[in-house]
Protein backbone atom coordinates (compact mmCIF):
# COMPACT_ATOMS: atom_id res chain seq x y z
CA UNK A 1 0.00 0.00 0.00
CA UNK A 2 2.75 2.13 1.04
CA UNK A 3 4.80 1.53 -2.42
CA UNK A 4 1.48 2.59 -4.85
CA UNK A 5 1.14 5.58 -2.31
CA UNK A 6 4.67 6.48 -3.59
CA UNK A 7 3.93 5.86 -6.74
CA UNK A 8 0.86 7.71 -7.11
CA UNK A 9 2.38 10.67 -5.42
CA UNK A 10 5.16 10.12 -8.32
CA UNK A 11 2.79 10.00 -10.91
CA UNK A 12 0.59 13.04 -9.73
CA UNK A 13 4.04 15.07 -9.39
CA UNK A 14 5.34 14.36 -12.81
CA UNK A 15 1.52 15.36 -14.09
CA UNK A 16 1.42 18.70 -11.84
CA UNK A 17 4.74 19.66 -13.36
CA UNK A 18 3.99 18.98 -16.77
CA UNK A 19 0.68 21.16 -16.55
CA UNK A 20 2.62 24.27 -14.84
CA UNK A 21 5.17 24.05 -17.52
CA UNK A 22 2.73 26.08 -19.34
CA UNK A 23 1.41 28.72 -17.11
CA UNK A 24 -0.14 31.01 -19.70
CA UNK A 25 -2.48 27.90 -20.78
CA UNK A 26 -2.76 26.88 -16.99
CA UNK A 27 -4.31 30.33 -16.39
CA UNK A 28 -6.60 30.32 -19.60
CA UNK A 29 -8.20 26.97 -19.07
CA UNK A 30 -8.72 28.11 -15.33
CA UNK A 31 -10.11 31.19 -16.49
CA UNK A 32 -12.37 29.74 -19.13
CA UNK A 33 -13.62 27.10 -16.57
CA UNK A 34 -14.66 29.95 -14.44
CA UNK A 35 -16.89 31.60 -16.95
CA UNK A 36 -17.73 28.76 -17.64
CA UNK A 37 -19.20 28.24 -13.96
CA UNK A 38 -20.14 31.73 -13.56
CA UNK A 39 -22.24 32.19 -16.64
CA UNK A 40 -24.08 28.70 -16.12
CA UNK A 41 -24.58 30.22 -12.21
CA UNK A 42 -25.97 33.29 -13.45
CA UNK A 43 -28.60 31.96 -15.62
CA UNK A 44 -30.06 29.16 -12.99
CA UNK A 45 -30.16 32.45 -10.74
CA UNK A 46 -31.73 35.09 -13.47
CA UNK A 47 -34.40 32.17 -14.34
CA UNK A 48 -35.30 31.06 -11.03
CA UNK A 49 -35.70 35.20 -9.98
CA UNK A 50 -38.47 35.08 -12.24
CA UNK A 51 -40.04 31.05 -11.88
CA UNK A 52 -39.21 31.21 -7.95
CA UNK A 53 -39.39 27.30 -8.06
CA UNK A 54 -38.39 24.46 -10.39
CA UNK A 55 -39.87 21.28 -10.17
CA UNK A 56 -40.59 21.83 -6.77
CA UNK A 57 -36.97 23.42 -5.98
CA UNK A 58 -36.36 26.83 -4.57
CA UNK A 59 -33.80 28.42 -6.05
CA UNK A 60 -31.15 27.85 -3.36
CA UNK A 61 -31.66 23.59 -4.10
CA UNK A 62 -31.49 24.03 -7.75
CA UNK A 63 -28.13 25.92 -7.47
CA UNK A 64 -27.72 23.15 -4.75
CA UNK A 65 -28.01 20.47 -7.74
CA UNK A 66 -25.79 22.30 -10.37
CA UNK A 67 -23.15 23.08 -7.59
CA UNK A 68 -23.05 18.99 -6.82
CA UNK A 69 -22.80 18.17 -10.51
CA UNK A 70 -20.51 20.05 -10.78
CA UNK A 71 -18.31 18.98 -7.80
CA UNK A 72 -18.90 15.24 -8.65
CA UNK A 73 -17.76 15.85 -12.88
CA UNK A 74 -14.68 18.08 -10.89
CA UNK A 75 -13.46 15.47 -8.81
CA UNK A 76 -14.31 12.91 -11.71
CA UNK A 77 -11.95 14.87 -13.92
CA UNK A 78 -9.09 15.58 -11.78
CA UNK A 79 -8.83 12.00 -10.89
CA UNK A 80 -9.21 10.29 -14.36
CA UNK A 81 -8.12 12.58 -16.86
CA UNK A 82 -5.18 10.14 -17.54
CA UNK A 83 -8.02 8.45 -19.34
CA UNK A 84 -7.74 10.80 -22.11
CA UNK A 85 -4.79 10.08 -22.76
CA UNK A 86 -5.10 6.58 -22.93
CA UNK A 87 -6.05 6.21 -26.71
CA UNK A 88 -1.83 6.75 -28.06
CA UNK A 89 -0.97 4.34 -25.57
CA UNK A 90 -2.74 1.62 -27.35
CA UNK A 91 -2.46 2.76 -30.75
CA UNK A 92 1.51 3.37 -30.40
CA UNK A 93 1.98 -0.22 -28.59
CA UNK A 94 3.43 1.86 -25.20
CA UNK A 95 0.86 0.31 -22.97
CA UNK A 96 2.60 -3.10 -23.16
CA UNK A 97 4.90 -1.18 -21.10
CA UNK A 98 2.31 -0.12 -18.62
CA UNK A 99 1.36 -3.84 -18.31
CA UNK A 100 4.57 -5.49 -17.51
CA UNK A 101 5.53 -2.86 -14.74
CA UNK A 102 5.18 -4.58 -11.19
CA UNK A 103 1.91 -2.39 -10.42
CA UNK A 104 -1.77 -2.04 -10.87
CA UNK A 105 -2.11 -0.40 -14.67
CA UNK A 106 -4.82 1.93 -13.02
CA UNK A 107 -2.25 3.43 -10.96
CA UNK A 108 -1.18 4.88 -14.27
CA UNK A 109 -3.82 4.47 -16.93
CA UNK A 110 -6.50 5.82 -14.67
CA UNK A 111 -5.39 7.54 -11.72
CA UNK A 112 -1.82 8.59 -12.54
CA UNK A 113 -2.50 12.00 -14.38
CA UNK A 114 -4.36 14.32 -11.57
CA UNK A 115 -5.07 17.19 -13.29
CA UNK A 116 -4.12 20.40 -11.23
CA UNK A 117 -6.44 22.80 -13.54
CA UNK A 118 -9.52 20.68 -11.87
CA UNK A 119 -8.13 20.87 -8.40
CA UNK A 120 -8.38 24.76 -8.44
CA UNK A 121 -12.31 24.59 -9.64
CA UNK A 122 -12.78 21.41 -7.36
CA UNK A 123 -12.23 23.85 -4.44
CA UNK A 124 -14.45 26.47 -5.76
CA UNK A 125 -17.40 24.34 -6.50
CA UNK A 126 -16.67 22.60 -2.79
CA UNK A 127 -16.58 26.11 -1.33
CA UNK A 128 -20.00 27.00 -2.61
CA UNK A 129 -21.48 23.34 -1.65
CA UNK A 130 -20.65 24.29 1.24
CA UNK A 131 -22.11 27.59 1.55
CA UNK A 132 -25.29 26.68 -0.15
CA UNK A 133 -25.95 23.28 1.74
CA UNK A 134 -25.43 25.43 5.27
CA UNK A 135 -27.93 27.97 3.58
CA UNK A 136 -30.52 24.69 4.17
CA UNK A 137 -32.39 24.75 7.48
CA UNK A 138 -34.54 21.87 9.03
CA UNK A 139 -31.54 19.21 7.91
CA UNK A 140 -29.68 17.15 10.36
CA UNK A 141 -26.26 15.97 10.71
CA UNK A 142 -27.35 12.20 9.61
CA UNK A 143 -28.02 14.63 5.93
CA UNK A 144 -24.55 15.48 5.55
CA UNK A 145 -23.42 11.88 6.18
CA UNK A 146 -25.78 10.89 3.50
CA UNK A 147 -24.81 13.21 1.18
CA UNK A 148 -21.18 12.64 1.60
CA UNK A 149 -21.70 8.98 0.60
CA UNK A 150 -23.92 9.95 -2.20
CA UNK A 151 -20.47 11.78 -3.17
CA UNK A 152 -18.98 8.94 -2.44
CA UNK A 153 -20.85 6.52 -4.58
CA UNK A 154 -21.09 8.72 -7.80
CA UNK A 155 -17.43 8.55 -7.99
CA UNK A 156 -17.52 5.04 -7.50
CA UNK A 157 -20.23 5.01 -10.93
CA UNK A 158 -17.48 7.54 -12.31
CA UNK A 159 -14.88 5.49 -11.60
CA UNK A 160 -16.78 1.94 -13.24
CA UNK A 161 -17.86 4.74 -16.39
CA UNK A 162 -14.03 5.24 -16.89
CA UNK A 163 -12.72 1.48 -16.26
CA UNK A 164 -15.52 0.18 -18.93
CA UNK A 165 -14.37 3.46 -21.28
CA UNK A 166 -10.71 1.99 -21.29
CA UNK A 167 -12.23 -1.42 -21.89
CA UNK A 168 -13.21 -0.38 -24.55
CA UNK A 169 -10.68 1.32 -25.67
CA UNK A 170 -8.25 -1.60 -25.39
CA UNK A 171 -10.40 -4.03 -27.66
CA UNK A 172 -11.29 -1.06 -29.87
CA UNK A 173 -8.82 1.92 -29.46
CA UNK A 174 -12.17 4.03 -29.18
CA UNK A 175 -11.95 6.80 -26.51
CA UNK A 176 -12.67 10.09 -27.38
CA UNK A 177 -15.95 9.20 -28.59
CA UNK A 178 -17.11 7.46 -25.72
CA UNK A 179 -15.65 10.19 -22.89
CA UNK A 180 -17.67 12.86 -25.05
CA UNK A 181 -20.79 10.38 -24.82
CA UNK A 182 -20.15 9.72 -20.99
CA UNK A 183 -19.56 13.48 -20.24
CA UNK A 184 -22.75 14.45 -22.68
CA UNK A 185 -24.76 12.19 -20.80
CA UNK A 186 -23.72 12.65 -17.02
CA UNK A 187 -23.96 16.97 -18.09
CA UNK A 188 -28.09 15.76 -18.21
CA UNK A 189 -27.65 15.95 -14.05
CA UNK A 190 -26.69 19.34 -14.06
CA UNK A 191 -29.73 19.87 -13.16
CA UNK A 192 -32.52 18.24 -10.88
CA UNK A 193 -33.39 14.89 -12.81
CA UNK A 194 -36.86 15.38 -11.92
CA UNK A 195 -37.09 17.86 -14.85
CA UNK A 196 -37.16 15.06 -17.34
CA UNK A 197 -39.91 13.40 -17.85
CA UNK A 198 -41.44 9.41 -17.88
CA UNK A 199 -39.61 7.32 -19.41
CA UNK A 200 -36.71 9.26 -19.22
CA UNK A 201 -36.32 9.87 -15.92
CA UNK A 202 -36.52 6.07 -14.93
CA UNK A 203 -34.08 5.46 -17.72
CA UNK A 204 -31.79 7.87 -15.75
CA UNK A 205 -31.97 6.47 -12.62
CA UNK A 206 -31.80 2.58 -13.73
CA UNK A 207 -29.67 2.03 -16.99
CA UNK A 208 -28.25 5.28 -17.00
CA UNK A 209 -27.54 6.09 -13.66
CA UNK A 210 -27.23 9.66 -13.64
CA UNK A 211 -29.86 10.57 -11.26
CA UNK A 212 -28.00 8.25 -8.84
CA UNK A 213 -24.51 10.14 -9.39
CA UNK A 214 -25.81 13.49 -9.51
CA UNK A 215 -29.41 13.77 -8.38
CA UNK A 216 -29.43 11.56 -5.38
CA UNK A 217 -26.87 13.27 -3.38
CA UNK A 218 -29.09 16.41 -2.78
CA UNK A 219 -31.97 14.42 -2.97
CA UNK A 220 -30.70 12.53 -0.09
CA UNK A 221 -29.55 15.61 2.20
CA UNK A 222 -32.82 16.89 1.32
CA UNK A 223 -34.36 13.88 3.15
CA UNK A 224 -36.37 13.01 -0.12
CA UNK A 225 -35.32 9.29 -0.33
CA UNK A 226 -36.05 6.13 1.06
CA UNK A 227 -33.90 3.77 2.92
CA UNK A 228 -34.50 1.46 0.12
CA UNK A 229 -33.12 3.76 -2.50
CA UNK A 230 -29.97 4.60 -0.46
CA UNK A 231 -29.45 0.67 -0.16
CA UNK A 232 -30.32 0.39 -4.21
CA UNK A 233 -28.09 3.13 -5.06
CA UNK A 234 -24.87 1.66 -3.22
CA UNK A 235 -26.02 -1.59 -4.47
CA UNK A 236 -25.97 -0.24 -8.21
CA UNK A 237 -22.44 1.42 -7.60
CA UNK A 238 -21.00 -1.78 -6.51
CA UNK A 239 -22.50 -3.69 -9.24
CA UNK A 240 -21.46 -1.23 -11.93
CA UNK A 241 -17.82 -1.32 -10.05
CA UNK A 242 -17.85 -5.29 -10.46
CA UNK A 243 -19.38 -5.24 -14.04
CA UNK A 244 -16.42 -2.55 -15.13
CA UNK A 245 -13.54 -4.53 -13.74
CA UNK A 246 -15.22 -7.80 -15.31
CA UNK A 247 -15.18 -5.83 -18.31
CA UNK A 248 -11.79 -4.63 -18.12
CA UNK A 249 -10.36 -8.25 -17.82
CA UNK A 250 -12.04 -9.46 -20.43
CA UNK A 251 -11.04 -7.03 -22.46
CA UNK A 252 -7.43 -7.90 -21.35
CA UNK A 253 -7.83 -11.14 -22.07
CA UNK A 254 -9.12 -10.63 -25.68
CA UNK A 255 -6.20 -7.49 -25.97
CA UNK A 256 -3.15 -7.69 -28.96
CA UNK A 257 -0.75 -5.12 -28.75
CA UNK A 258 -0.97 -2.41 -31.35
CA UNK A 259 2.70 -1.32 -31.63
CA UNK A 260 5.57 -2.97 -33.15
CA UNK B 1 -36.57 19.34 -20.80
CA UNK B 2 -35.88 22.52 -18.76
CA UNK B 3 -38.44 24.27 -20.34
CA UNK B 4 -40.63 22.02 -20.78
CA UNK B 5 -40.42 22.21 -17.03
CA UNK B 6 -40.77 26.07 -16.66
CA UNK B 7 -43.61 25.94 -18.81
CA UNK B 8 -45.54 23.42 -16.68
CA UNK B 9 -45.85 26.44 -13.52
CA UNK B 10 -46.16 29.29 -15.98
CA UNK B 11 -48.06 30.01 -19.31
CA UNK B 12 -45.40 32.56 -20.39
CA UNK B 13 -42.16 33.72 -19.40
CA UNK B 14 -39.51 36.55 -20.56
CA UNK B 15 -42.37 37.42 -23.01
CA UNK B 16 -41.86 33.97 -24.89
CA UNK B 17 -44.71 31.28 -24.59
CA UNK B 18 -44.29 27.56 -24.42
CA UNK B 19 -44.54 27.32 -28.32
CA UNK B 20 -42.00 30.28 -29.50
CA UNK B 21 -39.20 29.00 -27.06
CA UNK B 22 -39.25 25.40 -27.79
CA UNK B 23 -39.16 26.21 -31.46
CA UNK B 24 -36.17 28.45 -30.54
CA UNK B 25 -34.54 25.57 -28.82
CA UNK B 26 -35.36 23.05 -31.25
CA UNK B 27 -34.50 25.82 -34.55
CA UNK B 28 -30.96 26.89 -32.47
CA UNK B 29 -29.94 23.26 -32.29
CA UNK B 30 -30.04 22.80 -36.44
CA UNK B 31 -28.23 26.74 -36.73
CA UNK B 32 -25.77 25.33 -34.13
CA UNK B 33 -24.50 22.39 -36.50
CA UNK B 34 -24.57 24.61 -39.69
CA UNK B 35 -22.89 27.69 -38.10
CA UNK B 36 -20.21 26.32 -35.65
CA UNK B 37 -17.53 25.51 -38.07
CA UNK B 38 -15.14 22.43 -36.94
CA UNK B 39 -12.87 21.62 -39.58
CA UNK B 40 -10.64 25.26 -39.18
CA UNK B 41 -9.48 23.73 -35.35
CA UNK B 42 -7.22 21.73 -37.87
CA UNK B 43 -5.16 24.49 -38.78
CA UNK B 44 -3.64 25.71 -35.87
CA UNK B 45 -2.18 22.20 -35.63
CA UNK B 46 -1.06 21.66 -38.87
CA UNK B 47 0.65 25.23 -38.84
CA UNK B 48 2.51 23.86 -35.36
CA UNK B 49 3.01 20.76 -37.27
CA UNK B 50 4.34 22.43 -40.69
CA UNK B 51 2.23 20.77 -42.61
CA UNK B 52 0.11 23.78 -43.63
CA UNK B 53 3.16 24.16 -46.39
CA UNK B 54 1.55 21.69 -48.23
CA UNK B 55 -1.69 23.74 -49.05
CA UNK B 56 0.39 26.91 -49.40
CA UNK B 57 2.76 25.28 -52.34
CA UNK B 58 -0.64 24.16 -54.45
CA UNK B 59 -2.01 26.62 -57.03
CA UNK B 60 -5.54 27.26 -54.71
CA UNK B 61 -6.54 29.74 -52.20
CA UNK B 62 -6.20 28.07 -49.07
CA UNK B 63 -9.00 30.51 -47.81
CA UNK B 64 -11.15 29.04 -50.18
CA UNK B 65 -9.99 25.33 -49.85
CA UNK B 66 -10.61 25.86 -46.02
CA UNK B 67 -14.28 26.96 -47.30
CA UNK B 68 -14.86 23.97 -49.62
CA UNK B 69 -13.69 21.65 -46.85
CA UNK B 70 -16.18 23.28 -43.90
CA UNK B 71 -18.89 22.75 -46.53
CA UNK B 72 -18.23 19.24 -47.18
CA UNK B 73 -18.10 18.83 -43.65
CA UNK B 74 -21.75 20.08 -43.07
CA UNK B 75 -23.30 18.22 -45.55
CA UNK B 76 -22.48 15.39 -42.96
CA UNK B 77 -23.07 17.23 -39.49
CA UNK B 78 -26.60 18.53 -40.47
CA UNK B 79 -28.16 16.07 -41.63
CA UNK B 80 -27.22 14.17 -38.00
CA UNK B 81 -29.12 17.53 -36.46
CA UNK B 82 -32.00 17.08 -38.11
CA UNK B 83 -32.73 13.57 -37.80
CA UNK B 84 -31.62 14.10 -34.08
CA UNK B 85 -34.43 16.92 -33.90
CA UNK B 86 -37.13 14.55 -35.77
CA UNK B 87 -36.53 12.34 -32.97
CA UNK B 88 -36.84 14.83 -30.40
CA UNK B 89 -39.95 15.69 -32.48
CA UNK B 90 -41.37 12.22 -32.73
CA UNK B 91 -41.14 11.40 -28.92
CA UNK B 92 -42.30 14.88 -27.23
CA UNK B 93 -44.84 16.55 -29.86
CA UNK B 94 -43.51 20.18 -28.74
CA UNK B 95 -45.84 22.83 -30.24
CA UNK B 96 -43.98 24.15 -32.33
CA UNK B 97 -44.66 27.60 -34.59
CA UNK B 98 -43.59 27.42 -38.44
CA UNK B 99 -43.29 30.94 -40.20
CA UNK B 100 -45.25 30.94 -43.11
CA UNK B 101 -43.52 33.98 -44.63
CA UNK B 102 -41.37 33.73 -48.02
CA UNK B 103 -39.44 36.69 -46.05
CA UNK B 104 -38.64 35.15 -42.82
CA UNK B 105 -37.09 31.92 -44.70
CA UNK B 106 -35.31 34.30 -47.14
CA UNK B 107 -33.80 36.52 -43.92
CA UNK B 108 -33.07 33.11 -41.94
CA UNK B 109 -31.13 32.09 -44.89
CA UNK B 110 -28.97 35.19 -45.19
CA UNK B 111 -28.36 35.29 -42.24
CA UNK B 112 -27.33 31.98 -41.27
CA UNK B 113 -25.18 32.03 -44.19
CA UNK B 114 -23.07 35.07 -42.81
CA UNK B 115 -23.55 33.25 -39.17
CA UNK B 116 -21.31 30.43 -40.54
CA UNK B 117 -18.83 32.77 -42.49
CA UNK B 118 -18.48 35.19 -39.22
CA UNK B 119 -17.67 31.81 -37.30
CA UNK B 120 -15.34 30.52 -39.77
CA UNK B 121 -13.51 33.59 -39.96
CA UNK B 122 -12.98 33.85 -36.04
CA UNK B 123 -12.57 30.37 -35.62
CA UNK B 124 -9.91 30.75 -38.53
CA UNK B 125 -8.06 33.63 -36.65
CA UNK B 126 -8.16 32.11 -33.97
CA UNK B 127 -6.16 28.90 -34.97
CA UNK B 128 -3.85 31.59 -36.71
CA UNK B 129 -2.33 32.36 -33.32
CA UNK B 130 -0.46 29.07 -33.76
CA UNK B 131 1.81 31.57 -35.93
CA UNK B 132 3.42 32.68 -33.16
CA UNK B 133 2.89 30.66 -29.69
CA UNK B 134 2.03 26.89 -28.95
CA UNK B 135 -0.32 27.62 -26.66
CA UNK B 136 -3.73 27.36 -28.95
CA UNK B 137 -6.31 25.25 -27.13
CA UNK B 138 -6.61 27.24 -23.88
CA UNK B 139 -8.03 30.60 -26.04
CA UNK B 140 -9.99 28.51 -28.31
CA UNK B 141 -11.50 26.78 -25.13
CA UNK B 142 -12.58 30.27 -23.66
CA UNK B 143 -13.67 31.13 -27.15
CA UNK B 144 -16.02 27.56 -27.11
CA UNK B 145 -17.11 28.45 -23.43
CA UNK B 146 -18.09 32.56 -24.63
CA UNK B 147 -19.74 31.09 -27.45
CA UNK B 148 -21.90 28.09 -25.87
CA UNK B 149 -23.23 31.35 -23.36
CA UNK B 150 -23.60 33.97 -25.13
CA UNK B 151 -24.21 33.02 -29.04
CA UNK B 152 -28.22 32.00 -27.72
CA UNK B 153 -27.79 28.01 -27.91
CA UNK B 154 -29.19 27.39 -24.40
CA UNK B 155 -31.73 30.52 -24.33
CA UNK B 156 -33.47 33.36 -26.57
CA UNK B 157 -30.67 36.24 -25.84
CA UNK B 158 -33.44 38.89 -25.72
CA UNK B 159 -34.86 37.31 -22.69
CA UNK B 160 -31.76 38.88 -20.31
CA UNK B 161 -31.35 42.22 -19.20
CA UNK B 162 -32.09 44.77 -21.86
CA UNK B 163 -28.95 46.46 -21.22
CA UNK B 164 -27.30 42.98 -21.71
CA UNK B 165 -28.59 42.01 -24.34
CA UNK B 166 -27.83 45.57 -26.32
CA UNK B 167 -23.90 45.18 -25.25
CA UNK B 168 -24.04 41.54 -26.47
CA UNK B 169 -25.26 42.66 -29.91
CA UNK B 170 -22.27 44.66 -30.02
CA UNK B 171 -20.01 41.13 -29.95
CA UNK B 172 -19.91 39.05 -33.01
CA UNK B 173 -21.37 35.82 -30.84
CA UNK B 174 -24.97 36.84 -31.37
CA UNK B 175 -24.88 36.28 -35.06
CA UNK B 176 -23.75 32.96 -35.04
CA UNK B 177 -27.32 31.11 -33.31
CA UNK B 178 -29.35 33.67 -32.33
CA UNK B 179 -29.83 35.88 -35.05
CA UNK B 180 -31.02 33.45 -37.71
CA UNK B 181 -32.70 31.86 -35.40
CA UNK B 182 -34.66 34.36 -33.95
CA UNK B 183 -34.99 36.26 -37.36
CA UNK B 184 -37.17 33.22 -38.63
CA UNK B 185 -39.24 33.02 -35.70
CA UNK B 186 -40.16 36.69 -36.53
CA UNK B 187 -38.23 37.12 -32.84
CA UNK B 188 -36.06 39.87 -33.92
CA UNK B 189 -35.79 43.11 -36.01
CA UNK B 190 -34.36 41.99 -39.72
CA UNK B 191 -32.09 44.98 -39.26
CA UNK B 192 -29.93 42.11 -37.03
CA UNK B 193 -28.78 41.95 -40.31
CA UNK B 194 -26.60 44.91 -40.43
CA UNK B 195 -25.02 43.62 -37.69
CA UNK B 196 -24.36 40.28 -39.16
CA UNK B 197 -23.21 42.36 -42.58
CA UNK B 198 -20.32 44.50 -40.25
CA UNK B 199 -19.01 41.46 -38.04
CA UNK B 200 -18.97 39.32 -41.53
CA UNK B 201 -16.62 42.43 -42.85
CA UNK B 202 -14.85 42.95 -39.44
CA UNK B 203 -14.28 38.69 -39.11
CA UNK B 204 -12.77 38.43 -42.51
CA UNK B 205 -10.61 41.58 -42.34
CA UNK B 206 -9.16 40.34 -39.30
CA UNK B 207 -8.71 36.41 -40.40
CA UNK B 208 -7.29 37.94 -43.60
CA UNK B 209 -4.72 40.29 -41.85
CA UNK B 210 -3.84 37.93 -39.49
CA UNK B 211 -2.63 35.10 -42.10
CA UNK B 212 -0.67 37.77 -43.85
CA UNK B 213 0.97 38.57 -40.69
CA UNK B 214 1.62 35.23 -39.70
CA UNK B 215 2.50 33.65 -43.20
CA UNK B 216 5.15 36.59 -43.68
CA UNK B 217 6.36 34.91 -40.21
CA UNK B 218 6.39 31.37 -40.84
CA UNK B 219 9.37 29.44 -41.63
CA UNK B 220 9.64 25.21 -41.26
CA UNK B 221 12.02 22.94 -42.72
CA UNK B 222 11.99 19.24 -42.62
CA UNK B 223 9.59 16.55 -43.54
Amino acid sequence: MKHTLSLLKLFSFYSIKKTIAQPLSVFLFVLAKVIRFALFFFFIHYLLSKTKMLVGYTLTETLLFFLTFSLIDGIAQLLFREVYRFRPLVTEGTLDLVLTKPYHPFLQILIGGIDILDVVMVVIYGFFAVYFLRQIDSVSSLSIVVYMLFLVNALIIAAAAHICILALGLISSEIDNALSLFRDVTRLGSLPIDIYSEPVRTILNTVVPVGVMMSFPVKGYLGLLSIQTLVYSFLLGAVLLWVSLSMWRGALMRYQSWGG
Amino acid sequence: MLWNSVFAQTDTIFGYSKQYMMSYILGVTVVSAITTTMRTTDVAGDVLKGTVVNYLIKPISFFKYLLAREAADKLIHVPLAVIEIGFLLIFFHPPLYIPTSITSYFLFFLSIVMGWCISFFISLALSFIAFWTTEVWAPRFIFTVVVSFVAGSLFPLDILPKPLYAALLITPFPYFFYAPTAIALGKAPWTLLMGSGIWLIISFMLARFIWQKGIKEFSFYGI
